[in-house]
């Protein structure tokens, strides 16, 4: 085994270990990996970066979408407290 | 996302070949963009990002969905064939060298070499011309020179060579140590074997890779496990989410210069840094260096939420497809959980929930299996707003009835004091807290159907099979077809999260003995089609029925004739209970009800 098939294996042991992939279809995987062609291989490790790649890109998405939750939540209590003005001025008016 | 209507798409009938130019040219438009996309995210942090480089990312990744969606709509167009050779073509240099073949006459395309495309000026192009026009910018504010880097796995033989020249350089003018020459030449051996593998289809994988392959794997699971383990103590971040039904091992970056990592820091690191050891560099490293921090703290803090709304959008998919389940009364489960979550009366909750299923409609949104989503990304829609928001809601009301006082004084003097009796008191107390909740449930549905949206857009199942997992043949070799793919255990997740929400320690519901729910024909009938409806979706025996009906006349002081002899003194029978009439369900029996398992 060549340099670069040793890159090869470890690649695709890492990114298969870190993917969200059923356990089952992992080990089934493993089990048959002697028998899938090396440029097949290949192809297995380009799927697997990818769907890494997708998967930090749901990650980055869902930090912008708190850093704007945090922004919008700022303006819901704006709203709130000039909500409370109005209903406390109408009770002024109801009891004074 | 907003779905491009179809028809909008269709044009006069096209042929054969010149639907296949057209998906080329959608998926190299798709994949420059893609290409931009990755390149404006890495190594980036966004709370540390201003808010114009913000709105430049979703600028350009409002384009990216929009081609994404052209091309998927084309590719659907193709036959099987067409549209397996374009799945092939997974790098943006093939489907530039597909393009031109198409494109030019025969006796020009031939001898067409993958260094021939300028891969770079057209992610570039996608980056400026978007974030050019993003009118968040101010006038004059300069747009930095975007840094393209392909995915290493897409660069030529070319472009790796130039980069083991430029590190080479480097190396001499700025003695440097020389990794990144390491790194490059690594990169170099690899795409050599891999174009030996792609003339040779039939070569087999060498003696003693499966064993090397086997103990990296074992390796990436050892460095999860002990990336996420929970500074303070034994428990691990898998295992919290494994409570929640959600990953058996919980993710961390791939990159290898970040291996066993800390999730006591934030701090950031490039995804694919410009320098990769190898292995064996790799290897020393580990034992040596202490764990860095990771870009994914964020998902770890929380635990729970992200993965599995994966898991339901593809459970959901699957179960659409196979139409072997439909997804029936999913505003009664969502009610469900609201009241249970935001402690509201049933009729408050089912007015919500409506809303909220009204809302998603609205926004094509339908199919997401609601009440299942909402309760597994619980902790990012309302959790995580819902303390904060509840904390000023009384600080508002506590100070408005200040105010309040201090106005009626104005006009009154001491008899303002008077004229707020303590029944007006209340009822301003109750009038503002529905006007301020209005606000605040407005809010937590805007959240809800923006993070749809979001995970729907992120998660389409189409691009997952279309682009991520399209070419791998792998999988048919070992008999897994795209439709029998599964991403961790679906069932068990929805078992345990359900179990999480009905009985999530610290929570709301946890607080509370009873869930309520309105009685829809008798209690028997009721819990049956809370089961079936409900996460577990099954179906119970008779003597779990039997057991849960009695909990719950128990709790409500009622009894079933059939199962008593005599009329029980103090308890009313359960025929005189009206339709609609509240039933209080111990929590025990709603774990049980949601979860099969138990």
């Amino acid at each position: 085994m060549n340099e670069a098939q040793q890159q090869l294996a470890d690649s695709i042991g890492e990114l298969l270990a870190q993917s969200p992939l059923d356990d089952e279809i992992k080990n089934r995987l493993l089990e048959k990996m002697e028998e899938i062609p090396e440029n097949l291989l290949f192809r297995l490790k380009d799927a697997l970066e990818k769907e890494k790649e997708e998967l930090e890109g749901v990650v980055f998405d869902i930090d912008i979408f708190l850093k704007d939750q945090d922004k919008d939540w700022q303006g819901v209590v704006e709203d709130q407290k000039k909500v409370a003005r109005e209903v406390t001025d109408k009770w002024v008016e109801k009891l004074k | 996302m907003e779905r491009i209507p179809v028809e909008s798409l269709k044009t006069q009938e096209k042929s054969r070949e010149e639907l296949y130019l057209d998906t080329l040219k959608a998926k190299r438009d798709v994949l420059s963009s893609h290409y931009a996309l990755n390149q404006l995210r890495r190594g980036k942090k966004v709370e540390e990002m201003s808010d114009s480089d913000v709105e430049d990312y979703k600028a350009v990744k409002k384009e990216y969905d929009k081609r994404r969606e052209l091309f998927l709509v084309s590719i659907s167009s193709l036959n099987e064939d067409d549209s397996q050779k374009i799945s092939e073509l997974t790098s943006l240099t093939k489907v530039e060298i597909a393009l031109s073949s198409l494109e030019k006459p025969a006796e020009v395309s031939e001898g067409i070499r993958p260094e021939d495309f300028d891969k770079d000026s057209l992610v570039k192009q996608v980056v400026e011309n978007i974030i050019g026009q993003n009118p968040s910018r101010q006038a004059g504010e300069s747009v930095a020179e975007p840094q393209i880097e392909p995915p290493h796995r897409d660069m030529t033989l070319e472009e790796i060579q130039g980069r083991i020249d430029a590190e080479k350089a480097n190396r001499q003018t700025l003695g440097l140590n020389g990794e990144g020459v390491e790194y490059w030449e690594a990169q170099r051996a690899l795409l050599l074997e891999r174009h030996e593998a792609e003339a040779n289809p039939d070569k087999p994988a060498p003696k003693g890779f499966v064993k090397r392959l086997r103990d990296s794997y074992d390796k990436g699971k050892e460095a999860i496990m002990g990336a996420n383990r929970i500074s303070g103590g034994s428990e691990t971040v898998e295992s919290r989410m494994s409570l929640l039904g959600l990953r058996k091992e919980a993710i961390k970056p791939v990159s290898p210069e970040e291996p066993g990592e800390s999730i006591q820091s934030e701090e950031v690191h490039p995804i694919q840094p410009e320098v990769q050891p190898q292995p064996e560099v790799m290897s020393q490293q580990m034992e040596k260096e202490p764990k860095k921090p990771s870009g994914w703290g964020w998902l770890k803090e929380r635990g729970k939420g992200i993965w599995n709304f994966g898991i339901w959008e593809f459970h959901q998919a699957e179960r659409f497809r196979s139409k072997t389940k439909e997804v029936a009364n999913d505003t009664d489960a969502l009610a469900t959980l609201i009241q249970q979550e935001r402690n509201l009366s049933l009729e408050e909750a089912q007015a919500e929930a409506q809303e909220i299923t009204n809302e998603l409609k609205k926004n094509n949104l339908e199919g997401i299996g609601t009440a299942e989503f909402y309760q597994a990304n619980s902790d990012i829609i309302s959790d995580r707003k819902k303390k904060e928001n509840d904390e000023e809601i009384e600080y508002i009301i506590k100070s408005s009835g200040n105010d309040l006082l201090d106005k009626l004084a104005e006009y009154r003097g001491e008899a303002g004091q008077d004229v707020l009796t303590q029944e007006n008191k209340l009822a301003f107390q109750a009038d503002l807290r529905g006007e301020l909740n209005k606000l605040r449930d407005g809010a937590f549905r805007k959240d809800f159907v923006n993070f749809a949206k979001l995970m729907r857009r992120n998660l389409d199942e189409n691009w997952y099979r279309r682009y991520v997992w399209g070419s791998v043949e792998a999988l048919a070799w070992i008999g897994v077809g795209w439709a029998s793919m599964t991403f961790l255990a679906t069932k068990e997740a929805a078992i345990v999260a359900a179990k999480a929400v009905a009985g999530g320690a610290g929570g709301a519901e946890a607080a509370r003995e009873f869930v309520e729910k309105g009685m829809h024909g008798n209690v028997w009938n009721t819990l049956k089609e809370m089961a079936q409806n409900g996460p577990g979706h099954f179906t119970p025996t008779g003597e779990q029925l039997k057991e849960w009906s009695q909990a719950v006349l128990d709790s409500i002081k009622h009894y079933e004739p059939e199962w008593v002899n005599n009329v029980v003194e103090g308890l009313k029978s359960s025929r005189t209970m009206p339709e609609g009439f509240t039933l209080k369900i111990p929590v025990e029996i709603m774990k049980q009800i949601q979860n099969p398992g138990l």
